[in-house]
């Protein structure tokens, strides 16, 4: 019996819930949930030293932006009877131990995930991971990145990759050390069609996303596929937040 | 891109305060001693920037201002064709200063561009003799340094103008001696991407303004030469240092670094800022990496919002975020808004293009 756990980024997270539900009903239940807060008052404290208050707003009003982009997997969970996003109330149904962290690098995560010793890790939220984690986890940590990899790496890939003239659609990847330089499982193109603006687009990524890890991890067990190291020098610049200037371009160029 | 139109023009609007009856613009205000005496070697950059936005917005004005600007410097050039340092003071003459000289050569090349006045273009080459026939065998000035015999390595910033002069004149020696002192700044070029002597003072912190300085030099003098693996691939490392921290600091890089990339982040140099962001876009220029203009954006959108937008001070960008920051401290340089204004036309430019090609 194979041994998986979860890692999310906050509680009422409908993608997290998605994952946990899809790895249950292919019989790969996780054995835990670590859902670890990333924002806690040291890292506010820390972004307004460094970025001002400004930022905070900004970030306010992407989250609520970004809650828009798991759309389409409410409406899944919905039509099978899942009508609360809460991790917590449905690893209690479920009886799957989950623990609660203000960071995902700390010494009670460390620990919980090398009791369970996993031979994979679903991620959907939680920051960045360090080395120690990824150690204590096997290096199982698997993720579903909104981008084509090495092509596109770090924030907003969605957006890069149409500024960048990349083909969109999602990587299933090892998560390693660097961003989104870890070993490449998958890769899924997810064309964008007529009509279709940023938000769209996402919510289809998204939703393909979640079914993608749970597939790949499914075919990591029965031995289907394996993954592949990119090459150091295939490596492109990370990409970063895009400004507003530039998202009123890729905005304009999805949808002339 | 109407976000950016809005501060170019209030930034246009404060440099044209800066200038003089006679054509000369003052260095900086400051709020507790109002407008400074001229500065030659800021007036004499400033005149590109001028005959850009003329370009850009198509208001002749800016040139007549220019023109004006370019006839004031005339009337100042010493005779050797040198330009004294310092601030201008009509009763007592500054030794000539080699970093000045080269910044004024830039202001007269670009009106030889948009005047058909042989005196331009004369002027510059006048200039540029004069610094070539100072450069020692080693590249380096012996005569008109700021700090002694201290040649830093913001020189490159020299060479560039030298270089531009020798485009349009074919004068050999001028390119020469240009390469000489090029060479000597580039293989000063740390591992981790750092440029020995980049700053004012030799091992003390160098604002980004003047590693800015540094890194445009050098990109701007490969591009003229053409020679980007033996000069500009030095810049590299640097280019992407910049690239990743202005994206981490969201535009708000620190005023000064000290060896070793450490930063002094209890201020920003705000014209350094917009500098770096021009050293971006012109190495994106060559290399097109669009993740390099939106760092650029970035650096930019910082500025714009640290900008005076009311009050009598409209348009004016401080030397420091804080103005009490290191850089400049409680003053609003020239030459802040200068750098602001060409951040901010080549950013428009090339998001238009960007707009024009996809879309």
């Amino acid at each position: 019996m194979y041994k998986i756990a979860l890692l999310a980024g906050y509680n009422n997270s409908w993608t997290s819930l998605m994952v946990a539900e899809k790895l249950r009903l292919s019989g790969n239940k996780p054995k835990i949930i670590i859902i670890a807060y990333p924002l806690t008052i040291k890292r506010l404290k820390t972004v307004i030293k460094n970025r001002g208050i400004e930022s905070i707003k900004n970030y306010l009003f992407k989250i609520k932006k970004l809650n828009r982009k798991d759309l389409l997997v409410e409406q899944e969970l919905k039509s099978i009877g899942i009508n609360s996003p809460s991790i917590k109330k449905w690893a209690k149904k479920n009886n799957v131990k989950f623990i609660e962290t203000n960071n995902i690098n700390s010494k009670k995560a460390i620990e919980a995930i090398k009791t369970i010793n996993p031979d994979f890790t679903a991620y959907t939220g939680g920051g960045i991971i360090k080395e120690k984690f990824i150690d204590a986890a096997n290096n199982s940590i698997i993720n579903a990145h909104s981008g084509k990899m090495p092509e596109i790496r770090g924030m907003n890939a969605l957006e890069w990759s149409i500024l960048l003239n990349i083909p969109t659609g999602i990587t299933t990847h090892f998560i390693d050390k660097g961003i989104d330089t870890g070993n490449i499982i998958d890769w899924k193109e997810i064309k964008p069609m007529d009509g279709d603006n940023l938000d769209s687009l996402r919510q289809k990524i998204v939703l393909e996303g979640c079914n993608n890890l749970v597939s790949n991890i499914k075919k990591l067990i029965s031995g289907k596929i394996t993954s592949k190291k990119e090459s150091s020098d295939k490596l492109s610049r990370q990409c970063f937040v895009v400004s507003p200037a530039l998202e009123e371009i890729a905005n304009l160029k999805l949808n002339p | 891109m109407i976000r950016y139109n809005k501060n170019l023009d209030i930034t246009l609007k404060w440099i044209e305060k800066t200038f003089n009856e006679d054509g000369g613009s003052s260095a900086y205000y400051s709020p507790l001693l109002g407008w400074s005496k001229p500065y030659p070697e800021t007036t004499g950059y400033l005149i590109t920037t001028l005959l850009n936005a003329y370009e850009f917005k198509n208001v002749e004005k800016y040139r007549q201002l220019a023109i004006k600007a370019g006839r004031w410097l005339l009337k100042i050039q010493n005779n050797d064709g040198s330009f004294s340092g310092g601030l201008y003071n009509k009763n007592k003459t500054n030794p000539p200063s080699v970093f000045n000289t080269g910044q004024i050569i830039d202001g007269l090349v670009e009106l030889s561009n948009f005047d058909q006045n042989d005196c331009w273009l004369n002027a510059a080459e006048k200039s540029a003799i004069w610094l070539s026939e100072n450069v020692k065998s080693d590249g380096t000035w012996a005569v008109g340094n700021y700090q002694n015999s201290f040649n830093p390595s913001y020189y490159s910033q020299v060479t560039w103008p030298m270089l531009r002069v020798w485009e349009k004149t074919n004068n050999n020696l001028i390119k020469e001696k240009a390469i000489k002192t090029l060479s000597l700044i580039c293989k000063k070029t740390s591992n981790n991407g750092e440029i020995l002597d980049w700053g004012f003072k030799p091992n003390e912190p160098a604002f980004t303004h003047t590693i800015a300085y540094t890194l445009r030099g050098i990109i701007e003098s490969a591009i003229i030469l053409d020679r980007w693996d033996d000069f500009g691939c030095f810049t590299e490392k640097a280019i992407d240092k910049f690239y990743r921290l202005s994206e981490l600091k969201n535009g708000a890089l620190p005023g000064s670094f000290s060896k070793g990339w450490v930063g002094d982040s209890s201020y920003s140099c705000l014209t350094g800022n917009v500098q770096i962001a021009i050293c971006l876009m012109r190495y994106e220029s060559l290399f097109s990496d669009l993740r390099l203009v939106n760092a650029s954006c970035k650096l930019v959108d910082y500025v714009n919002s640290k900008q005076k937008k009311v009050g009598t001070l409209v348009g004016a960008v401080g030397g420091s975020y804080p103005i009490w920051g290191k850089y400049m401290f409680l003053r609003y340089p020239n030459w802040a808004a200068k750098y602001h204004a060409d951040a901010i036309m080549l950013l428009i430019k090339r998001l238009e293009l960007e707009r024009k090609n996809n879309v």
